[in-house]
C-alpha cells in the first residue's frame, strides 16, 4: 500500500478536524476525495504530508512514517492556497524546487522547459510570478509539483482559479501522470471532474470518512429511472418495490433507483401487470453527484 | 540548507524595504556627516585643542554608534519578526515545508540569512560612523580595539533578530515584532538605568540593568562593543560619555549573549517542529 492510516485523527480544541480515518490506497490509483467545505479534506492531506501532526492514529506512506524526508521527496503536493514567492519569476520557482528535490544540474533545463510546457506556461516563465494570473499561478504551482516526476502526487482544488480550457487542461495532464504510473490523491469540489478522472473515491463529512472503495462500488448504484403514470389510485406497487427500489414519488411520476439496468423492464411489467398505465419511461444514469448528495445528507 | 539561504537572499534583495533601508541609511549618514562637517567647521585641532577634539570625538563617536543600534535594532526587528510567520500568513509555507526540506533548516536557514545581512549592515554602518569621526575630529583610534567593537557590535541585531525570529515561529508577524521591540526597549531602558547607577556608584540600580541584560543583552552588547572600540584612547571619554559605558559589561556577557542566540535559535526549531502548518 501506498497510504495506510489506521484511526487517524486531527483535534483542534474541542473541534474534530478528522476522525478515526482509515484508508488505504495502492500504487496508481487516482483517488477522489469528496467532501463539502470544512470536512477535513485538506487536514488530511497536510496530515499525510508531514504539515499538520496528528492527535492520534497511525499512517505509513511508501511504508515510511509521515514527515519521513525521503518519502517526502517522492511526493509532489500542489495545496489550494498555491501562493509563490511573487519576487521570482517562474523559471527562479521551478529552478529552486529542481534543486529542492535533488534533480542533477544537467537535467535540470529540459525538465524545467518540459513541465512548463505540460502546464502551458512555456514562454512564460521569465516573467515574476505577481505579473501572472491567478490562474497562471496556480499552473506553475502545479508545475512544480510535478516537475521531480512524483510517485505520489497530492492536488488540493487543482483547478480552482482556472477556466473550463484550464480546467480540461489540467485532467490531460492528471491522465497523462495516472499513465506514468504516478499514483494521485485529488481533493476537489468539482464532482464532475472527480468523475471523469478517479479510479477510486472516498466521501468525508464532518471529519468522519463516510465512504471509500473503487469507483465502480459507488457507480453500481447509479441508474434512476422516473416512470410516467396515470392514475394510481386501485394500482397496488408491489411490496419490493416499495421497500426497495422507491425513492419517491411525485404526480403520476414514479422514481427508482436500481442496481441492474436489468430491473428497468421488470419493474415496468410489474408495474403493468398491477394495473398502471405507463406513458413514459426516462432513464438517467445517477452521477456521482446524486451519490454525494445522498451520502452528505445522511 | 543552502537552497533556503539562497531563496532568503534573492528575498530580501528584492524586497523594496530592503531597497528603502539603504537610502535611509544612506541619508542618516549624510545627515550625520554633515553635522560633524559644521561642527569642526573653522576649528582649530592643534596644540591643546587636538587633546580637546579627541575627547569630542569620541563623544561624537559613541554618539553616532548609539543611535546606530536604532536602525540596525529596526533591521532585526523587522527582519526577523516576518521570517516565518510572513510564509505561514501568505501560504508559501505550504509549499517550501511540504518539499524535501527539514523544518530545521528552514529555521536555521532563514535565521543565518538575516543575521548575516543584519550584522554586515551593522558593522558597515558603524563603520563608515567611525570613518566619518576620524575623518573630521583627525581621532586616533588603535585599530585592533576597534575592528573587535565593531565585531562585537555585529552581534548586536543578531540577538534582537533570534527573539524576533522565535515568535515568529509560533506567532504572527505583529506579535513577534511587538515583542521584539518591547523587549528592545526594556533593554535600552534597563542600559540606560544601569549607566546612571554607575555615575552615581549605586549598586542596585546597576543590578536593575544587569537584570534587563539578562533578558535581552542588545543594550549590554553595545556597551561591551563601544566600550572596547575605544580602546585605550578613548576609554575615558566613553567612560564619561551618556552613550558610552560607565559600567561596562563582562566579557562573561558575551559569553551569556552567545548561548542566548543559540537557545534561542534551538527553542525555535523545537517550537516550529511542533507547529502545525
Amino acid at each position: 500500500m501506498l497510504i495506510e492510516t489506521t484511526n487517524l485523527t486531527k483535534q483542534y480544541g474541542d473541534h474534530v478536524a478528522c476522525q478515526n480515518i482509515c484508508l488505504s490506497l495502492e500504487e496508481g490509483q487516482v483517488f477522489g476525495l469528496l467532501g463539502p467545505n470544512g470536512a477535513g479534506k485538506s487536514t488530511l492531506v497536510k496530515m499525510l504530508l508531514g504539515l499538520v501532526h496528528a492527535t492520534s492514529g497511525q499512517a505509513s506512506i511508501m511504508g515510511a512514517p509521515l514527515g519521513d524526508r525521503e518519502a517526502i521527496s517522492k511526493m509532489g503536493y500542489l495545496p489550494e492556497l498555491f501562493r509563490q514567492y511573487e519576487w521570482l519569476t517562474g523559471a527562479e520557482i521551478m529552478q529552486f524546487n529542481a534543486r529542492a528535490y535533488g534533480i542533477a544540474a544537467r537535467e535540470q533545463k529540459q525538465r524545467i522547459s518540459e513541465t512548463l510546457e505540460l502546464v502551458g506556461l512555456l514562454g512564460r516563465e521569465k516573467e515574476k510570478v505577481n505579473q501572472y494570473s491567478k490562474g497562471m499561478q496556480q499552473r506553475l504551482a502545479l508545475a512544480a509539483a510535478i516537475l521531480h516526476c512524483p510517485t505520489l502526487l497530492f492536488l488540493d482544488e487543482p483547478t480552482s482559479a482556472l477556466d473550463p480550457i484550464g480546467r480540461r487542461e489540467v485532467r490531460d495532464i492528471i491522465t497523462v501522470l495516472k499513465n506514468r504510473g504516478t499514483t494521485i490523491f485529488l481533493n476537489s469540489h468539482l464532482l464532475s471532474e472527480v468523475e471523469m478522472t478517479c479510479t477510486s473515491l472516498g466521501f468525508i463529512n464532518k471529519g468522519q470518512m463516510l465512504h471509500n472503495g473503487p469507483i465502480e462500488t459507488f457507480m453500481k448504484e447509479t441508474h434512476e429511472i422516473r416512470i410516467e403514470v396515470g392514475e394510481m389510485d386501485h394500482v397496488e406497487i408491489p411490496l419490493w418495490m416499495e421497500q426497495k427500489q422507491l425513492i419517491a414519488d411525485e404526480a403520476n411520476n414514479l422514481l427508482f433507483k436500481v442496481e441492474e439496468r436489468e430491473d428497468i423492464p421488470r419493474i415496468i411489467q410489474e408495474l403493468v401487470t398491477a394495473g398502471a398505465r405507463v406513458y413514459g419511461v426516462e432513464s438517467k444514469r445517477r452521477g456521482i453527484e446524486e451519490v454525494f448528495m445522498e451520502l452528505m445528507e445522511g | 540548507m543552502t537552497h533556503i539561504i539562497r531563496l532568503t537572499l534573492k528575498e530580501i534583495i528584492n524586497k523594496r524595504i530592503f531597497h528603502m533601508g539603504l537610502i535611509l541609511t544612506a541619508v542618516y549618514l549624510l545627515l550625520y556627516g554633515t553635522g560633524l562637517h559644521y561642527m569642526v567647521k573653522d576649528r582649530v585641532m592643534t596644540g591643546d585643542q587636538f587633546w580637546y577634539a579627541q575627547e569630542v570625538g569620541y563623544q561624537f563617536l559613541t554618539m553616532g554608534w548609539y543611535f546606530s543600534t536604532f536602525l540596525s535594532g529596526a533591521l532585526a526587528i523587522l527582519s526577523g519578526s516576518g521570517s516565518i510567520s510572513r510564509e505561514i500568513e501568505s501560504g508559501t509555507i505550504l509549499t517550501l515545508a511540504s518539499r524535501p526540506i527539514s523544518r530545521k533548516a528552514i529555521v536555521t536557514g532563514k535565521f543565518l540569512t538575516y543575521s548575516a545581512v543584519t550584522a554586515v549592515y551593522s558593522g558597515i554602518l558603524v563603520a563608515a560612523i567611525t570613518l566619518l569621526v576620524i575623518h573630521y575630529f583627525k581621532l586616533l583610534v588603535d585599530p585592533m580595539s576597534l575592528l573587535s567593537g565593531i565585531g562585537l557590535f555585529m552581534l548586536m541585531p543578531v540577538v534582537l533578530l533570534a527573539v524576533a525570529h522565535l515568535v515568529s515561529a509560533i506567532w504572527s508577524t505583529l506579535a513577534a515584532g511587538v515583542t521584539a521591540f518591547m523587549l528592545y526597549a526594556t533593554a535600552t531602558i534597563g542600559g540606560f538605568i544601569e549607566q546612571m547607577g554607575a555615575l552615581m556608584n549605586n549598586p542596585d540600580i546597576i543590578n536593575v540593568g544587569i537584570i534587563s541584560s539578562l533578558i535581552m543583552p542588545s543594550d549590554a552588547l553595545y556597551r561591551l562593543a563601544v566600550s572596547i572600540a575605544g580602546g585605550k584612547l578613548g576609554q575615558g571619554a566613553i567612560a564619561f560619555s551618556p552613550f558610552g559605558a560607565t559600567s561596562t559589561p563582562s566579557t562573561a556577557m558575551l559569553i551569556y549573549a552567545l548561548l542566548y542566540v543559540v537557545l534561542i535559535l534551538i527553542l525555535a526549531i523545537h517550537l516550529f517542529q511542533k507547529r502545525d502548518l
